[in-house]
């Protein structure tokens, strides 16, 4: 074969292999965020063992034995299949057979089924989480398989094949294209589902849940809530002071001496509630979490999500726990007060059965004859600037944390100052209850929300004055929680930022794609078509916009390409014979038929091929039959021997 | 079948030497059951390319050198009164032959032009207000001089139309002439020539040719497409008749039968658009020195064909 410049070969076998490899540790990528290390580094073994196999072109391990292995192992470890947590032991199932497949000697059927396993592993990753690293792995592998099947294809038809860097190079660019032709399909699945949001199947996942929150508060047994730096709330709201954010949780109201609890919740009933003061509208992403609470700036008056509760301590739940991300909107009124008529008050001045004496001497000193109002502001200084320190540090686990606290070790977390601040107005007959909840965020200018990750778990104390309701009072001292964000210049910080920017959008746009919204934007878009500077949209909606018509550009070119090139096999079959006169010098004319072209051709050798191409073809095409399987094959292989 | 037409052409050109394509073209128009119009000078081999082609199918065949005097009844026949029946007996004219040779039609009247016409279109004739079933097949081969000199009078389109094809046998070649002279004309052994086929095979190969060959709609469309491009151009003031798209449509597929196949081909249209579309058009006058062929073959050359 004569070099042309620029072209060389290649081995058919090398490329499918490079590519195997590729889309399996793409597989293994796609997952290793959920399973057991030890499938991981099980994985990342058989990995680099298959790779050295390869190498050295040897297959030690016998596949009878691998494949008793296998049975075993897939036997053994379905039993540890629930239907609590069934995804993740089927992941890492198929991740080992994955990992087996690799390291024997393939054959072409192997080669399949690691294609096919690779595509159940990104299934099985969907099943986990529907995050943005699922699409990028989709369209990864999306690419990958087809180049990988057209690759194999040329390999079993020929084990030693050779083909030219070109050929690579147009396979790859088909495979492209059948991932870009995919992508209207996609849209069309994407604009009729609805969205099943987060994760795909509850029953199936074990909701990928990030410990912390939880409606009991067990003091000395920091659960590691406020180290976690995942996101759990994101608002999409305006900019509000930052000492305005309170995000409402759960309301406890019972202290055993070590935990606070919450206790039966009733219906908020009508007209005993009244709050004044600046309304603010939230809509709120939140994360899964082990809990039913819903989350709203203090104090949140109207919860828009099916099936909530708000109960009358304000405490807002769905029915069951949090188990995906959810989307829900809320109506807030911002104040530090909220007038509740009656309340009962055996429940708020509940004390448990302990010897407060030490806290009760303390109460006493700082009372000197003040009531309610200014008795809670003096508990308030004291805690806040009488000496205690904010820390994380675990303190010792006593029968009696909140006297060790207040009296011997003098440092802590909040859960300390508000239980320590609840238990003092208790002591002094003012109730008290504790909030658990959220307190500040970072503002993200670029798509106007407020992200709150779980380090800003926070507890504050709600006191009972009479004549005014409740007051919100919050012990632990300033710059105890991570208060919102321009001083943070943390380069880091800043990237991570940018990232949940991203995510948001990603949930927004295409997680909490719902129609209605679509439409109201493409209004908003008309609206800024007809006078560009008046209604400017937001860059959110931009970006959605600019993505729908993205995607609608993409539909429409994959459509006009489809059409274009959807000729029939007769067609085709003309033209590429046509071509290939052309190449030898003998090109067609439009108004001439096929014989009588191929009669016009004067080497003698070609002419007969093209004649009897022309021949065959005829037969089938003036006949206006279609064509049998063998008349192609026949007439394709016409056509290659020219 | 196809072997037969071979064997034909075969067993005809030992005595039209070198006129092998016009002999093809005549089978063609024969066997579609059209009529064959050869515009040519005289003394070129018309007369034994009818003769062969009558004898080498086993037909009965009737010759009409045409004059202007003469008459309708001596083509159609005529009745004469038998003295010993007492009544007119009807003789029957040449026109009851298979295949009907018409020497120099265009020297005809008119009105005799057009009893041998109606012959020709209707397949019957009608004498002293009786209609008479002319014999099947029928076959009537024309001849009329190019250039023309007295007493002449050309046939008008309306009737040339009638015409499947228009076919000219052209000069003999240099090879075929030297043949001529070396060997003499064999005219005579014409006649003493056994036929290839029987007249029921040759009817049934005209049947097969109209029923048995697959005109697919591709093809169809792609002769409406040169029929609607004759209508619509600017050179023409007429273009081909539905009569002439039927008989496009009978020699194709006669022609495809002929080439051993039981489907048509666009080729098979383009290679007799010379022959069967120029005399059915008329050209503008402003164009009328323009050769029709070219014209034909400049608008077909315009046009795709299907595949």
């Amino acid at each position: 074969m004569a070099a042309i410049k620029g072209v060389y070969t290649i081995r058919t076998e090398g490329a499918l292999n490079v590519c195997t490899y590729i889309g399996g540790i793409i597989s293994f990528l796609s997952v290793v965020r959920y399973i057991g290390p030890a499938f991981s580094l099980f994985f990342i073994a058989m990995f680099l063992l298959a790779l050295y196999f390869e190498y050295r072109k040897r297959y030690v391990i016998s596949r009878t034995a691998l494949n008793i292995t296998l049975v075993l192992f897939v036997v053994l470890n379905s039993l540890r299949l629930s239907l609590a947590d069934f995804a993740t032991p089927l992941v890492e199932m198929l991740l080992i057979l994955l990992s087996v497949k690799l390291i024997e000697e393939k054959k072409a059927r192997d080669y399949l089924q690691i294609y096919t396993l690779a595509v159940f592993l990104l299934t099985g990753s969907a099943l986990l989480s529907l995050d943005m690293l699922f699409l990028l792995i989709l369209i990864i592998q999306a690419f990958l398989l087809p180049v990988s099947i057209v690759l194999l294809t040329f390999h079993s038809q020929q084990a030693g094949m050779r083909i030219t860097n070109r050929d690579l190079k147009s396979i790859v660019s088909r495979a492209l294209l059948i991932a870009l032709v995919s992508i209207p399909v996609t849209a069309l699945i994407f604009i009729i589902l609805p969205r099943t949001g987060f994760p795909m199947l509850n029953i199936l996942s074990r909701a990928g849940v990030s410990a912390g929150f939880s409606d009991s508060i067990k003091l000395g047994e920091i659960s590691g809530i406020q180290e976690n730096s995942a996101a759990i709330l994101r608002v999409e709201m305006k900019r509000i002071d930052p000492r305005m954010l309170y995000w409402r949780g759960v309301v406890l109201d019972y202290f055993d001496g070590t935990s606070w609890k919450s206790m039966n919740k009733e219906p908020r009933g009508q007209g005993n509630f009244a709050v004044s003061g600046p309304r603010v509208y939230q809509t709120i992403y939140l994360e899964p979490y082990e809990n039913k609470y819903l989350f709203a700036l203090d104090k949140p008056v109207n919860i828009y999500y099916r099936n909530t509760t708000i109960s009358a301590d304000v405490t807002v739940a769905a029915r069951q726990n949090i188990e995906r991300r959810i989307k829900y909107s809320a109506l807030s009124v911002i104040t530090e007060t909220m007038m509740q008529e009656e309340i009962d008050r055996t429940r708020y001045l509940q004390l448990p059965d302990r010897d407060f004496s030490g806290v009760k001497a303390l109460v006493t000193s700082l009372s000197a004859g003040k009531k309610s109002e200014a008795l809670a502001q003096t508990f308030l200084h004291y805690l806040r600037d009488g000496g205690f320190a904010y820390s994380l540090k675990i303190l010792p686990v006593t029968p009696n944390p909140v006297e060790d606290f207040l009296l011997k070790y003098k440092y802590g977390n909040c859960e300390y100052f508000a239980s320590s601040m609840a238990v003092m107005l208790r002591l002094s007959r003012i109730p008290a209850r504790i909030v658990g909840g959220y307190m500040g965020g970072y503002y993200i200018d670029f798509g106007n929300y407020y992200l709150v990750t779980q380090n800003n778990a926070h507890v504050w104390v709600e006191a009972y004055i009479e004549g005014k309701g409740w007051i919100r009072l919050d012990p632990t001292p300033g710059g105890a929680v991570t208060s919102a964000g321009p001083e943070q210049r943390d380069a880091l910080l800043k990237i991570r930022l940018f990232i949940d920017s991203i995510n948001y959008y990603w949930n927004a746009v295409i997680i909490g794609y719902d129609l209605e919204r679509q439409m109201t934007m493409f209004i908003g878009l008309r609206d800024v078509m007809r006078s560009p500077f008046r209604a400017m949209p937001s860059l959110r909606d931009m970006v959605s916009g600019v993505g729908l018509m993205l995607t609608a550009i993409l539909f429409l070119i994959a459509a006009f390409y489809l059409l274009s090139r959807r000729k029939p096999v007769e067609k085709k079959m003309v033209a590429e014979f046509v071509k290939k006169m052309k190449k030898r010098g003998h090109s067609r004319m439009p108004y001439e038929g096929l014989e009588e072209f191929a009669d016009r051709i004067d080497d003698p050798v070609l002419r007969d091929k093209a004649v009897g191409f022309a021949a065959q073809f005829g037969a089938v095409y003036y006949r206006d039959r279609k064509f049998t399987k063998e008349e192609r094959v026949l007439l394709e292989k016409l056509l290659d021997e020219m | 079948m196809n072997n037969k037409s071979e064997e034909i052409i075969g067993l005809l050109s030992e005595y039209l030497h070198g006129k092998s394509k016009a002999l093809k073209l005549a089978l063609i128009s024969f066997f579609s059951r059209g009529h064959l119009l050869i515009e040519d000078l005289p003394g070129l081999g018309k007369t034994t390319l009818a003769i062969g082609i009558a004898k080498a199918l086993g037909l009965s065949f009737g010759r009409i050198q045409c004059t202007s005097d003469l008459l309708p009844s001596d083509i159609t026949g005529v009745s004469i009164f038998n003295k010993n029946t007492g009544a007119f007996e009807f003789h029957q004219g040449p026109v009851f032959n298979n295949i009907v040779l018409v020497d120099e039609v265009n020297r005809a009247t008119p009105k005799t032009q057009s009893a041998l016409l109606e012959a020709m279109g209707e397949k019957q004739t009608t004498i002293e207000g009786k209609t008479y079933n002319l014999v099947r097949p029928f076959f009537v081969i024309a001849t009329q001089n190019p250039v023309e000199q007295f007493g002449t009078f050309p046939l008008p389109e309306s009737q040339l139309d009638r015409f499947t094809m228009k076919i000219s046998i052209g000069y003999a070649s240099r090879q075929a002439e030297k043949e001529i002279l070396t060997s003499g004309s064999r005219r005579e052994d014409l006649y003493s020539i056994k036929p290839v086929l029987s007249r029921d095979e040759v009817l049934k190969i005209q049947d097969a040719i109209r029923e048995k060959v697959y005109m697919s709609d591709k093809i169809l469309d792609y002769i409406l497409d040169i029929v609607e491009a004759t209508r619509n151009n600017k050179h023409l003031l007429a273009g081909i008749s539905t009569r002439g798209v039927l008989a496009i449509n009978s020699t194709a597929k006669a022609k495809a039968f002929f080439s051993g196949r039981d489907y048509v081909i666009p080729e098979d249209i383009r290679e007799l658009a010379e022959y069967t579309i120029p005399h059915r058009i008329i050209a503008k006058e402003e164009y009328e020195h323009v050769d029709r062929k070219e014209i034909i073959k400049s608008i077909i050359e315009g046009i795709a064909v299907p595949a």
